[in-house]
């Protein structure tokens, strides 16, 4: 429902019981000569019932008198609205009406005589039309469609009297005349040389703004006052724009498949700066030269480039670099060295090789980047040069399995050094058992192992050779091994031993037979012997000497030398018969059943008989080193390491062998150092 | 906006400017150039009062004066204004601008000349609605039907637009008993929120009063041609 009420002057408030809508149109008349015809409207005590709003309406009114019209409609009192309508009227004081504040209540209504009427908008005027012809029960439909058309649509009264405009122009067209937009709805058009019309959408009251008509004459002065300082024209396929001053000069082209602009300096300074934008690309343009070019291939940029931040691509051409003859600064990268298509995620795929040092990882000897300490460098295929140094936690991941080959004969070494102090990271893994044994053979692959804070023996270590060849040369001289074995028989290091010249591995390393006095004479004997798991057996015979250095009546003094004329021991005494002779000295009794600690070391007593020239004699003891006298054995017998005598026990002692470096040797698999009695004979490995 | 598009550089001398217009006269067939005619104005108002209005069925209007002819005009004879633009290089097609009927003529003493008035065909429909052909009753007809038959008592076309905006609604018409067709369109017109009128090119057209092509802020020509660049046109903010 839609209604249009008139209230007469008494009557500021009512309350409706009935049916009351948005967009309602209520026109309170004051008296009997004005009305306001935009009311606002407040609404208390409202209660919604059935969708429709009951309570009291007050109604303000706006006391602008502009808006004030000469009533042109009939009213209802508040008697008739209570009988024709079925209103119940109250009244309420309106002593304070408001300035301002009004709401505008936009409506089309069809009244029982069939006259529409649309309420404006903006002007609180109306468009009213005789409809006789509508049947009444399309009235609330034609309203309503009505409003749905009209509703919010602005109406802007204007006039224009002698407007040049468009020949083509008609009657329901849309025209902006300066900011006003409105229809024409008005048209009286003369038919001479400039076809002027005078235009307009009329409203009484209110004056239009005039488009303005310019003369020739006012066009060609203006046009020419525009040149001077700036210019701008639009042409069917064009626009342009140029302006211009003592210091430069600036122009925007716009035409139908391309916008360009330049500015470029007029005086000294002759720099100029360009940008084009077409279909198929933006270019910026300086002095001339072609600086950077966007278009469906991508960006080119000819010059230098500066990015603050990360760059992403998803690949690198193998061309990009060196096909422009350029190079990543700094060295890190040498043209051609990335050459694959992809380095997603490093470099996964390389023809070349890529040279990090003093780059990327490691850009400077003082100064570890820290964001690399976790860095990878997965290198699948052969490095034909240089090679990796990966500090702090990083890895290298070497796959050989199939490119040994390259790596032997390269010469290719691989360094690690452990972090000072943290020997946890210092992990070395030939992870592949296949591909080491074929490393070694060649002869001149060498395996530097510099772990100088070694400790985690068992974990940290793990060479195993055994699958080798038996011997290897180096510099030309043939080496057997001795495998190291913890108490575990696990083998821990090899060494390497100097074989006799036919070569062979040491299975039985040493028997040392105890020196020990058979006849009267000077000399002892102590017999070393090595043999090999190939039968070859080599005895070394070592000599010991007793000189009597000093001999007098109070002093003798015995000194024990070796097979070379090296002083093991030496020996002094007083005579225990004094003012005799001496006619010989014998070696009565040596290294048999009585070591001793000398608080130093374990030596073998050396017993010895002084025979004076009146047949009277005195016995003696010295000593010599058993250590010594055992490598001198083993010297003879042309093997390294050493031999210990830790303990003796009677005539027994016990031997402990150590490798050139005085690592123990494992002896027997379960227990480091073996018992060996003196004149009898042990096998040791 | 009439289309100019099929008319010879038409757009193209009107964009560029500085152009001046030709008129022509088309009476019964026989055309009258500029070296005949004194004066030419036509005039349409879309509101008959000087308040915006709806439901108006607008009689165009035709003053001329033209060198009395030589041929014979006949009675009602249809009178239509052409233009043409030109410019120092280019002359454009002729662009019509009304169908207009002889209303009234006469000879001014002092010029000696043939003054003219003429309408055009709304104006038929200044006659007492004829005997109907419709069904007239609570459910009949419809607001377009009785359109249709007005515009064959008028002898007049309507655009198609036009009717495609009639029928979208099913408005009853009661029976037009003395009133005048051009009343009938009126109130129909006003049911609908605007008025008819005739265009240039002589067919009945309804002008909604808020139905203005929208503001578009289009980057335009002089003539309000867009201006597109791969053919989107430019919008600009102020």
């Amino acid at each position: 429902m839609s209604d249009l009420i008139y209230i007469g002057k008494d009557v500021q408030s009512f309350k409706k019981s009935n049916r009351f809508e948005p967009y309602d149109r209520v026109v309170l008349n004051l008296d009997d000569n004005y009305y306001v015809s935009s009311p606002s409207v407040s609404v208390t005590n409202a209660s919604v019932y059935d969708n429709y709003a009951n309570g009291t309406y007050t109604f303000t009114y706006s006391p602008d008198e502009s808006k004030w019209e000469t009533p042109t409609h009939s009213y209802v009192t508040s008697s008739e609205l209570e009988s024709t309508y079925g209103l119940t009227v109250h009244y309420s004081d309106v002593t304070s009406p408001k300035s301002g504040d009004v709401i505008t209540v936009t409506k089309t209504t069809v009244d029982n005589e069939s006259k529409i009427t649309v309420d404006m908008a903006r002007s609180g005027s109306a468009l009213r039309a005789n409809c006789p012809l509508v049947k009444p029960s399309d009235r609330q439909k034609v309203a309503d469609n009505l409003l749905k058309r009209v509703y919010g649509f602005a109406y802007q009264p204007y006039s224009a009297k002698g407007a040049y405009m468009n020949p083509a122009a008609e009657i329901g067209d849309a025209i902006t005349a300066y900011n006003v937009f409105s229809g024409l709805f008005e048209q009286d058009t003369t038919f001479n040389r400039l076809f002027l019309s005078d235009i307009g959408s009329a409203l009484s009251e209110e004056a239009a703004i005039e488009m303005q008509y310019e003369t020739n004459t006012d066009r060609r002065y203006n046009r020419k006052l525009a040149e001077t300082a700036a210019q701008f024209s639009i042409l069917s396929d064009r626009i342009s724009s140029f302006v211009t001053n003592q210091a430069f000069q600036a122009a925007l082209e716009v035409m139908a498949n391309q916008i360009s602009a330049k500015v470029s300096g007029t005086g000294g300074d002759a720099n100029s700066f360009a940008w084009s934008l077409s279909t198929d690309g933006f270019n910026l343009y300086a002095d001339g030269n072609l600086v950077f070019k966007c278009d469906r291939n991508g960006i080119t940029v000819n010059g230098n480039g500066t990015f603050t931040g990360e760059v992403y691509a998803s690949n690198i051409r193998s061309d990009a670099v060196s096909g422009y003859g350029g190079s990543f600064s700094g060295g890190g990268i040498t043209p051609g060295s990335i050459a694959s298509a992809q380095c997603s995620e490093g470099i996964v795929q390389s023809l070349g090789y890529a040279d990090f040092f003093n780059s990327a990882i490691q850009p400077s000897t003082s100064t570890y980047p820290q964001n690399f300490t976790a860095a990878r460098i997965d290198a699948y295929n052969a490095f034909y040069s240089g090679g990796y140094k990966v500090r702090e936690q990083g890895e290298v991941v070497y796959d050989l399995t199939a490119h040994y080959h390259s790596f032997t004969e390269r010469d290719g070494k691989i360094y690690m050094s452990a972090p000072t102090g943290d020997s946890s990271h210092a992990n070395f893994n030939i992870a592949d058992t296949e591909t080491y044994k074929a490393a070694v053979p060649a002869s001149r692959a060498v395996l530097y192992c510099n772990a100088t804070n070694y400790q985690d023996v068992s974990s940290g270590f793990d060479c195993d050779m055994t699958g080798a060849s038996y011997h290897y040369d180096v510099n030309g001289v043939t080496y057997g091994r001795i495998a190291i074995r913890n108490s575990s028989g696990t083998d821990l290091k090899t060494i390497r031993v100097k074989l006799p010249a036919s070569g062979g591995e040491i299975t039985n390393s040493v028997t040392i037979t105890g020196a020990q006095s058979s006849s009267a004479t000077n000399r002892g004997v102590i017999t070393a012997t090595a043999s090999t798991n190939t039968g070859v057996t080599a005895t070394g015979t070592y000599n010991i000497y007793l000189n009597v250095t000093e001999n007098t009546s109070s002093r003798v003094t015995v000194v024990v030398l070796d097979g070379s004329s090296n002083q093991l021991a030496t020996r002094s005494f007083t005579p225990q018969t004094s003012g005799k002779t001496v006619s010989g000295v014998n070696i009565t009794r040596a290294g048999y059943n009585d070591y001793y600690w000398t608080g130093s070391a374990w030596h073998i007593p050396v017993k010895a008989r002084v025979t004076y020239s009146d047949s009277t004699y005195d016995d003696f003891t010295g000593d010599i080193s058993v250590q010594d006298v055992v490598e001198a054995a083993q010297r003879e017998a042309g093997c390294t390491g050493h031999v210990e005598v830790t303990s003796t026990s009677g005539n027994s002692a016990f031997i402990k062998i150590y490798n050139s470096s005085w690592s123990a040797v494992s002896v027997g698999g379960s227990s480091v150092g073996k018992w060996i009695t003196a004149g009898t004979s042990e096998t040791f490995g | 906006m009439q289309d100019t598009s099929s008319i010879t550089n038409f757009d193209t001398i009107v964009g560029a400017g500085n152009y001046s217009v030709e008129t022509k006269l088309v009476i019964n067939n026989v055309e009258y150039g500029e070296d005949k005619i004194f004066s030419v104005k036509t005039s349409r108002q879309l509101f008959t009062t000087q308040n915006p209005t709806i439901g108006n069925a607008v009689v165009g209007r035709l003053d001329a004066t033209i060198v009395q002819p030589t041929a014979n005009i006949p009675q009602a004879a249809e009178i239509k204004p052409y233009i043409r633009v030109f410019n120092d290089s280019l002359v454009s097609g002729w662009l019509q601008k009304g169908v207009f009927f002889f209303y009234q003529r006469w000879i001014d003493d002092d010029s000696d000349a043939m003054k003219i008035v003429a309408f055009d065909a709304m104006f038929r429909g200044n006659q007492t609605y004829p005997s109907s052909k419709l069904q007239w009753d609570d459910t009949h007809p419809y607001a377009w039907q009785v359109v249709n038959e007005i515009l064959s008592f008028m002898d007049v076309t309507a655009e198609e637009d036009t009717l495609t905006l009639l029928r979208q609604s099913d408005y009853i018409v009661q029976f037009p008993a003395q009133y005048s067709m051009r009343d009938v369109l009126g109130s129909i017109a006003a049911m609908y929120g605007g008025s008819f009128m005739m265009t240039n090119e002589g067919l009945m057209r309804f002008v909604a009063f808020a139905d203005l092509p929208g503001e578009t802020f289009y980057l335009v020509t002089n003539d309000g041609s867009p201006i597109t660049f791969g053919g989107k046109k430019i919008l600009v903010r102020g």
